[in-house]
């Protein structure tokens, strides 16, 4: 029982109590009315029922003892102590804690990410189900629009973190012959802010139906969140932009750990030239978290105080305290989305251009294919990604003079993109193929993500955008990028490493399964979607013409298939995780390091810190032929 | 990838013999104000966005509102710059191996800090206009809450640096908490600078 002392179990206590104590200390102390001229009590207790609830969060689970034990200038802990912190001889327990051990912080990060996207899952599905026929059949708009909303924004959440949290955090220590990350309070830390705004964010619809005061209940904006349309819309606004506020600074420091430990935690000799594409994928990743996020969160904040302290920043008139009164812009809101929103793409997608191009190097048993191409097409997206964001507002009528600047460099970005997929293709050529699970999602990658890729030049001309924003085509054509490139991806890396996370291997039975399931799916889905796009239905809506009928009919059939098979992909990794076969150290005869550590991994990861004396992958000819002498082997220990 | 013999022994003294601890702090304090910066410039955006656009006539909305007065911001802002530089000091102080110049280094810093951040919260709360009032209250009261905000965590690591200066816990050897802080330190310093340029540069009123 001392072992829940602390845990999340007495974080979740203080976390409601907080809540409580924060909520009604306004309800009761400051104000409870709702004027329109003056400020919204209602949602400045739920601000500060939410600040309080986050901070008894973080003292319930101990995540404030060692600033306090700094600030105190008590004993620093010893290197035992430390252990302890990282949950040496705990057990199971340690998952449940605040603890340290950065592949204990990468397991809490995968489960995490799973109820994300199980969420996430829910809403498409909901979402497919109201757009199978023609009229209104399930829900209100209003809640229609809510579940749209809320699906966005989850999945952007989720894809966001689904590489830089579990494999960065788990896997790129280990890839770069570290022991831990660089601040091992930090990353728990980071993780540790993630759960409060993700239950935060789930509450969203159960704020505001009934209140006769206010603005109603739900979020309404789609997850651009554009001010003033966020600032007028239900009570759930609140809830989202503090919980996504809270999610991009745990991305923040995320961002800013894993950068400093690749550059400084690195073994001897694992030059900058010698890193897997992984790490340089998440390096870029976290450069784009680390610069790009503080502009969405100013939006949210400034969305924030124009609903609360009636503020003007995005509405151009606001009943605030006299006539006249007011200023505000609504482009304003638009950029400081954008210059987030459109990195934020490239910082779901680097880590899987990483990431295939090692699944890819792996399993062809071959050099990756011009290393250094690869590391400049990752980082000149990187660079590009903050040169693009205008092509967002093509429509808008903001600064139409810029289209031709913004329709030039979106189609630039094009180019690294195409250094990454010369290199994945020249990988392939010729190369021994071993057709795992992984290398299959890494090849759908390919094919998914081309057909992301074109559709966005699409886009990104003017004169075809201006036919096609805000409809159908745009929602396929991300799907087609985020889907199809990144989520493939990411079961890429769950069936990867999934024997040296959980000591198992991934079901391949089940895993194939799924994998057709979730191909035919997705792209019978989205191509029917690019078709309704293109004959002109408008995203966003609940109800739609008998025109589109039959594209939307299939796609939801379809999204029906991706889902379900999806799930099958989640029930493979939860029974293999319990009791799937026991997995070797090295099933792929993968030659790096993190494949070179016992399974499990030990706490400190290495016995002795190795020393690099070569780039990674350097499969040989010799090589290649002798484990082909030894196959039955080696398929017998990759099960 | 091969790997060779190993770097060195076990535990944190195999991490010390190929990890610069103190590099790899300065960098992770670095990066973090670097987002910090990232923030501010971002906030910053709003205000020359806002003032040029003037929708609706609403970013100065009473011509007889009164202006925030000019010789406290000044004041506010000089006691932010005498509190880094006394930091600064007691920072080569203890470069020097010099405890007690450290110490009131840090103090009086602590002590500015302190005084700048109660002054900042008189002076927002003491304005003739509040929110709602058109966009240049909002902008001035939003820079005005975020400097409170960089004052209140200064203050918290200021406390932290100085009662560890006090029980002799930096050394001339070891002081790397005292650099580190000493980068938020100087930052939150050089922002009330930066919004001064930028309100004195474009005058509030058109």
């Amino acid at each position: 029982m001392r072992k829940l002392f602390p845990s999340y179990l007495t974080g979740a206590i203080l976390a409601i109590i907080g809540y409580i104590a924060g909520s009604q200390f306004v309800y009761h102390r400051i104000g409870s009315d709702n004027q329109p001229a003056g400020p919204n009590f209602t949602e400045q207790g739920m601000v500060v029922g939410f600040a309080l609830f986050f901070i008894g969060w973080l003292i319930g689970i101990g995540a404030l003892k060692y600033p306090f034990t700094w600030l105190l200038a008590l004993k620093d802990p010893d290197h035992e102590e430390e252990m302890r912190l990282a949950g040496k001889d705990a057990g199971i327990i340690r998952y449940f804690k605040f603890t340290t051990d950065h592949k204990v912080v990468g397991i809490q990060y995968l489960v995490l990410v799973l109820i994300m996207l199980g969420f996430g899952g829910l809403g498409a599905l909901l979402i497919r189900s109201e757009l199978m026929r023609p009229g209104a059949l399930l829900f209100p708009t209003e809640t229609y629009n809510t579940i749209v909303t809320m699906h966005g924004m989850l999945m952007i959440l989720a894809t966001i973190t689904f590489f830089i949290g579990p494999f960065g955090n788990f896997i790129v220590p280990i890839m770069i012959g570290a022991r831990d990350m660089a601040f091992p309070r930090l990353n728990a830390l980071s993780f540790a802010i993630l759960v409060p705004a993700i239950v935060i964010f789930l509450s969203i619809p159960f704020w505001g139906y009934g209140q006769a005061n206010g603005y109603g209940g739900g979020v309404q904006t789609g997850w651009t969140v554009y001010g003033p349309i966020a600032t007028q819309t239900g009570m759930g606004m609140t809830a989202l932009a503090t919980a996504v506020i809270l999610a991009g600074f745990s991305s923040i420091l995320g961002a800013v750990n894993v950068i400093t430990t690749i550059i400084t935690m690195r073994a001897p000799g694992m030059r900058w030239t010698r890193m897997p594409m992984t790490v340089w994928g998440i390096f870029g990743a976290a450069l784009l978290a680390a610069l790009g996020t503080s502009s969405f969160a100013v939006d949210l904040l400034l969305i924030l105080l124009d609903r609360i302290y009636k503020t003007s920043f995005f509405a151009a008139s606001t009943g605030g305290n006299a006539v006249g009164a007011g200023g505000g812009n609504a482009w304003l809101s638009q950029n400081l989305f954008w210059f987030f929103g459109h990195p934020e793409v490239y910082l779901i997608v680097l880590p899987a251009f990483g990431i295939v191009c090692d699944v890819v190097a792996v399993f062809s048993r071959k050099p990756i294919f011009s290393y250094k191409m690869g590391v400049l097409g990752i980082m000149g997206v990187c660079v590009v990604s903050f040169l693009v964001w205008q092509h967002h507002e093509f429509v808008s009528g903001w600064a139409p003079e810029l289209r031709f600047w913004y329709m030039a460099t979106t189609e630039l970005i094009s180019v690294p993109t195409g250094f990454v997929f010369l290199v994945l293709l020249g990988t392939l050529w010729r190369g021994r193929i071993w057709m795992t699970l992984p290398m299959m999602f890494a090849l759908s990658f390919l094919w998914n993500f081309v057909i992301g890729g074109l559709s966005g030049v699409f886009l990104s001309d003017v004169p075809l955008d201006v036919q096609l924003h805000g409809g159908m085509f745009v929602t396929a054509h991300f799907h087609y990028t985020i889907v199809g490139g990144a989520l493939m991806c990411f079961f890429a890396a769950v069936a990867y490493w999934f024997p040296k996370m959980t000591g198992r291997m991934l079901d391949e039975k089940l895993g194939w399964i799924a994998f057709w399931g979730i191909q035919i799916g997705f792209n019978v889905a989205f191509l029917s979607m690019f078709i309704a796009g293109l004959q002109g239905m408008p995203r966003r809506v609940a109800d739609y013409d008998p025109a589109f009928a039959t594209a939307n009919f299939i796609t939801s059939i379809f999204a029906f298939l991706l889902i379900a098979s999806v799930a099958l992909y989640f029930y493979n990794i939860v029974i293999s995780w319990v009791a799937g076969k026991k997995a070797v150290a090295n099933p792929w005869g993968a030659l790096s390091l993190e494949w070179q550590t016992p399974t499990p991994v030990p706490l400190e990861n290495f016995e002795e810190i190795p020393v690099v004396t070569s780039a990674p992958f350097q499969y040989t000819q010799e090589t290649v032929e002798a484990e082909a002498a030894a196959e039955p082997a080696a398929g017998q220990a990759a099960g | 990838m091969d790997t060779a013999v190993p770097a060195s022994g076990h535990g944190e003294h195999a991490a010390a013999s190929h990890i610069d601890e103190e590099r790899k702090v300065r960098l992770g304090m670095l990066f973090y104000v670097l987002t910090d910066v990232t923030f501010v410039i971002f906030m910053l955006v709003a205000y020359p966005w806002l003032r040029s656009y003037n929708t609706d006539q609403g970013w100065f909305p009473f011509q007889h509102m009164r202006l925030p007065d000019q010789g406290t911001t000044v004041t506010l802002l000089l006691l932010m710059v005498v509190s880094a530089v006394f930091y600064f000091i007691g920072y080569m102080g203890i470069r020097a191996g010099n405890q007690w110049i450290l110490r009131i280094g840090m103090l009086i810093s602590l002590v500015l800090m302190l005084i700048a951040l109660v002054g900042q919260i008189r002076f927002m709360g003491s304005q003739q206009f509040s929110t709602g009032d058109g966009t240049f209250a909002d902008t001035w009261l939003l820079f005005s809450g975020y400097h409170i905000y960089h004052l209140l965590w200064a203050t918290f690591l200021g406390l932290g640096v100085t009662h560890r200066a006090f029980r002799g816990r930096y050394t001339k050897e070891k002081h790397l908490g005292v650099v580190t802080i000493g980068y938020f330190w100087y930052w939150a310093a050089l922002t009330p600078i930066l919004i001064f340029i930028l309100m004195t540069a474009l005058p509030p009123k058109l």
